[in-house]
């Protein structure tokens, strides 16, 4: 059964596997904690979420068997037409009958059963697009060193800079694209990864000191663009005050108290209060609930289970890296294998950048350290979407984890393919 | 070189992201350990103190009302709101004025210039419930702080002074200098508790209890109850009916109020009570006092806090008993010269009755030597454990707050105390105790106790047996007795007659023993109809100046609530056959009238001037003796 189950699901790194299921069923467990309240007063019935949740969940894990049996490669190939798909996937919610609009935002593509977030799969897209990317432009560096030399003073002109900076270009604009939902959260998120893998992927301290620079202007427009975000970043150390408690300063401080109520050890599953009126009890404001009912103890959990998931994507991305680095030391680097691991690493890098960043400012945001931005909590908030994608991290994951390995994969899956016209002929099938 | 250099690069920057990441999520723990944990108390103050989130309400049980029996609301409460807005936490939009001014019911122009120059100033005013709920909208509508309602009950009593005295007040609870005590917790004023008479004997049933909710208020400062084990629901008061008929306890109010002040007396009371289940139908008395203008003193019922000699009153029960002994025989005749001396002490009528006195003749002219003699029959032992039987020694146990019992002095065994004690001197009772013994002698000798709460909360009370004090027809016989203080020659209630009914009844006139100034207690106990008493009629006058006697200070109001008893239960009209003279009264038969003997009766003087019947009997009730007396008999002494 069980090596059933490691030849269907591909199990390059188990201690991922089990710390993303672990997190999935308490999630939808939490899901259901949180939502039913409300759930039951309007509808009065269990959570739909919670329902959504499981369903999504379920699929998706099979789905994820499947897809981690993809060689990592197979992604490599596709980066660009992933991101195409992406972004024509987000150009679809400006088309006027085909989507949803709540809140004022128009995030959903409405596919009459269910909705799709499009800016979620589009997170996934930019981690692919930017690991292929860095994936070959580290292999594919040998230049002399006095051209470069020459070259990098060259460099000062924009001109010859732009082309180079394409893959940014490409990624702002579908960050921008987000944001005009809007979605300042998953904007930032995209932005924030971008800027992560800039990091992992070489680009110089220089093009990084302007782009923070330019960064730091365009954020300062995006959160002119709405007087909301200004009003609640500006007004979050007051946020007690008279005039914001029921303002801006409502979610924060509701779930600042019910985290602050639930103390140690909280007041026991269901016992919450906070989320019969939070308006995101099961979305951006679950660690309120986490918080209350399971106290400090079950919050530091969450926090060690996504750490925990984290650091498994970033630990395999090093491993991959340094693997990388040991394959080009090579005299004669497998050109070809260098970019597939390369690629992994950077993949699983982009990732844990996303989770690590998602997850803590989502629980920084919960207990009230910073503004309520609107960032989910991965595998906790509820959302098909972010399920989905999630998943499809995890099965990459597994699958760019297992390039660790010296690859036998092409043969291994030629002989698997072939193995029915390969054997030997028999008389009977035992 | 420069690939070594760049791969190296490649590491460093690997682990800057791996730092990178640690230290978000170790400040992510940080800061959640820092609002669960450390500065967890700071931040629940500020929630608690922003009366957001978790909240607790006090639900304040409203208190139960008292009806009478026929469904008269004598105390209820209503609630009132205390409108207040505090200008420096409203929004100044004109809008706002206008909404708040029209669910307040006041000028938007009068809430503005209330808010000229923008200083803290208060608009005060009361409301009613629904106004209350409309700014209760307009303020979270507006979000607009600043309006306050405080919830301020006021308890209402429709009858006024006519129920004062068996209802009682509500007092602000004070400490022993008089000054109003204040909730420990919240240092604000206690509520004002039930101190007196039904209110304060009954404040537990009625004031029910409060209930706590825990629960929040969200973003529209709705309040959301949660069902936690902190929150209980609050229990409302019970509703009281009692057996007091509303129209009886007005009439008698009147009645009693109006004896009172014609003879100056101190103060009166009258209790209408139903001998066959124990119901209090009236319970009226003056000096009265409005609960409503509330005299914080005038808490005083002499229905209950007061004792008083009963007099002559109790001659009946002293009968009574020495008759169901058999220590005196129906029938016995004693001969008396108005005067009795027994072991030494000596006794006097009040108005000599001499010759071989009846027991008849005893009543009717209420003799204080057969009484005596009556007692001395029974002897001590049995008359004391029949006054102690009756209930005159124990309080009540209407429900009423702080019941008086009456008394006499144990120790003191002396014969003169056993005499007097027979014609209801040396004791004391109060009125209510006494209504229930009298009442006795009309339900066949079998005693209910006092009942004044007919029900709560819809829940009938139990019918309050007491128990067989004396014989069925010992019983009817001394009712039979006193129908001829009413209805007999020269009886001390001659004066009483209702034309078409037969009542039974007995003067008393106790003198005040040691009271300042002595003076005397007007007393008149009476049973309507004679036969088969549907009502017990005790009205006790104390100190009238002038006439002091009972048959005519507390007979009239007697006759006059015996009226409104007549009316109330419907009672049809009867005579009674007279005896003959020299014949007793127990070996007279009595015939009920049918409707159209009464008919025939009411008509039969007029038939009589025209020669068309027999010439009524002089002492036929339906005649006009009342106002005539004819030669043949003697003014009445009592």
């Amino acid at each position: 059964m069980v090596k059933k189950l490691t030849t269907n699901f591909r199990i390059a790194d188990p201690a991922m596997l089990i710390l993303a299921v672990l997190a999935t069923v308490l999630g939808t467990f939490m899901i259901y904690d949180a939502g039913f309240p409300q759930s039951l007063r309007r509808f009065g019935t269990i959570p739909r979420e919670f329902l959504m949740q499981a369903l999504v969940g379920c699929i998706m894990i099979v789905v994820a068997a499947v897809v981690s049996r993809i060689d990592i490669d197979w992604w490599r190939k596709r980066a660009s037409i992933i991101l195409a798909a992406s972004a024509l996937l987000l150009m679809v919610l400006w088309v006027p009958g085909m989507t949803i609009t709540a809140n004022g935002a128009t995030r959903w593509i409405n596919l009459r059963v269910f909705s799709l977030q499009p800016s979620e799969f589009a997170k996934l897209a930019t981690i692919i697009f930017l690991a292929a990317h860095f994936a070959a432009r580290s292999a594919r560096v040998e230049m002399p060193t006095k051209i470069k030399s020459w070259s990098s003073k060259m460099d000062w002109t924009i001109a010859k800079r732009l082309p180079r900076a394409l893959p940014l270009f490409l990624i702002v604009a579908i960050a921008v694209k987000v944001e005009f939902e809007p979605d300042l959260g998953t904007a930032s998120v995209i932005l924030a990864v971008m800027m992560g893998m800039f990091v992992l992927g070489g680009v110089s301290k220089r093009s990084l000191a302007t782009l923070a620079l330019f960064g730091g202007l365009a954020v300062a427009l995006v959160v002119m663009k709405e007087p909301y975000r200004l009003e609640r970043i500006l007004n979050h150390n007051s946020r007690w005050s008279k005039a914001n408690i029921d303002d801006v300063g409502f979610q924060t401080t509701r779930s600042e108290t019910a985290i602050a109520a639930g103390g140690l050890v909280g007041v026991g599953p269901g016992a919450g209060a906070a989320k019969h009126f939070m308006p995101a009890a099961t979305t951006d404001y679950v660690m309120a609930t986490v918080g209350e009912e399971f106290g400090f103890m079950g919050s530091l959990f969450v926090i060690a289970l996504m750490a925990g998931i984290t650091w498994r994507f970033a630990a395999l991305s090093q491993e991959l890296l340094a693997k990388g680095r040991l394959l080009a030391k090579e005299p004669t680097p497998d050109k070809k294998e260098l970019a597939r691991v390369r690629f992994a690493g950077f993949f699983l890098g982009g990732v844990a950048c996303w989770l690590g960043v998602q997850s803590s400012v989502n629980i920084m945001m919960g207990n009230g350290f910073l503004p309520a931005i609107g960032i989910p909590l991965p595998f906790f908030s509820s959302g098909g979407s972010s399920l989905i994608v999630l998943w499809m991290s995890v099965a990459i994951g597994q699958s760019a984890a297992a390039a660790l390995n010296p690859a036998p994969e092409e043969v291994a899956r030629e002989s698997s393919n072939n193995r029915r016209r390969n054997r030997r002929p028999r008389l009977s099938s035992t | 070189m420069a690939k070594r250099q760049k791969f190296d690069n490649e590491r460093s920057r690997a682990r800057v992201t791996g730092w990178g990441l640690s230290a978000l999520f170790i400040v992510s723990g940080l800061s959640q350990a820092n609002t669960q944990l450390f500065s967890r108390s700071s931040v629940l103050e500020k929630a608690i103190n922003s009366n957001r989130y978790l909240m607790e309400r006090t639900d304040t049980a409203s208190r139960g009302s008292i009806v009478s029996s026929d469904g008269r609301v004598l105390a209820r409460t209503e609630n009132q709101f205390e409108f207040s807005v505090n200008f420096e936490d409203v929004p100044s939009a004109k809008g706002f004025f206008v909404d708040l001014g029209a669910a307040a019911g006041v000028t938007p122009s009068e809430l503005e210039l209330a808010n000229f120059g923008g200083k803290r100033l208060y608009f005060q005013k009361m409301l009613n419930d629904s106004q209350a709920k409309n700014v209760e909208r307009v303020r979270q509508a507006w979000g607009a702080d600043g309006v306050s309602l405080k919830r301020k009950t006021s308890r209402v009593y429709p009858m006024g002074a006519m129920t004062s005295g068996l209802i009682g007040l509500m007092q602000i609870p004070r400490d022993d200098n008089g000054k109003p005590l204040k909730d420990p917790r919240t240092h604000e004023y206690l509520p004002p508790r039930g101190t007196t008479a039904l209110e304060g004997g009954q404040d537990a049933v009625l004031s029910g209890s409060d209930g706590k909710r825990v629960g929040m208020v969200d973003k529209d400062g709705a309040f959301l109850p949660l069902r936690t084990k902190d929150s209980y629901p609050r229990k409302d008061g019970a509703l009281i009916q009692l057996t007091i008929d509303s129209q009886l306890q007005q009439r008698a109010s009147t009645e009693i109020q109006k004896a009172v002040q014609i003879h100056h007396a101190t103060s009166g009371c009258v209790i209408i009570m139903e001998p066959a289940t124990g119901d209090l139908l009236a319970c009226a008395q003056w000096p009265a006092f409005d609960p409503e203008k509330a005299p914080e003193a005038a808490d005083w019922n002499p229905a209950y806090m007061a004792t008083y000699e009963p007099g002559s009153t109790f001659k009946i029960l002293t009968l009574a008993r020495a008759l169901d002994c058999g220590a005196v025989q129906v029938g016995d005749h004693i001969d008396s010269n108005g005067a009795w001396t027994y072991q030494g002490s000596t006794i006097h009528d009040s108005h000599p009755v001499t010759g071989s006195v009846s027991q008849e003749k005893a009543i009717a002219k209420s003799s204080n030597v057969l009484a005596a003699h009556w007692a001395v029959a029974t002897g001590r032992e049995r008359f004391r454990a029949f006054i102690d039987d009756i209930g005159i020694t124990e309080p009540t146990g209407i429900g009423v707050k702080k019941e008086f019992t009456g008394s006499y002095v144990r120790s003191d065994t002396s014969p003169m105390q056993l005499m007097n004690m027979g014609f209801g001197q040396g004791m004391k009772a109060t009125p209510a105790s006494l209504a229930s013994a009298f009442s006795m002698i009309a339900n066949e000798g079998f005693q209910m106790r006092p009942r004044l709460l007919k029900s709560i909360d819809g829940k009938e009370q139990p019918i309050r047996k007491g128990k067989q004090i004396v014989k069925p027809a010992i019983a009817n016989y001394v009712l039979q007795l006193m129908e001829s203080v009413i209805d007999g020659e020269g009886g001390t209630g001659s004066k009483l007659k209702i034309p078409g009914y037969r009542l039974a009844g007995k003067t008393g006139t106790a003198q005040k023993v040691g009271a300042a100034g002595g003076g005397y207690v007007a007393n008149f106990v009476g049973f309507v109809p004679a036969q088969k008493p549907k009502a017990m009629i005790l009205v006790m006058i104390d100190h009238p100046q002038g006439d002091y006697y009972g048959g005519s200070v507390s007979g009239p109001v007697f006759k006059e609530l015996a009226r409104d008893v007549i009316q109330h239960f419907r009672i049809q009209p009867q005579v009674s056959t007279l005896p003959e003279a020299g014949e007793s009264v127990a070996a007279r038969t009595k015939t009920l009238m049918t409707d159209a003997e009464a008919e025939f009766a009411l008509w039969k003087p007029f038939l009589a001037r025209y020669g068309l019947c027999q010439a009524p009997d002089p002492l036929d009730t339906l005649s006009t003796n009342e106002t005539q007396p004819t030669s043949q008999r003697s003014p009445s002494n009592r």
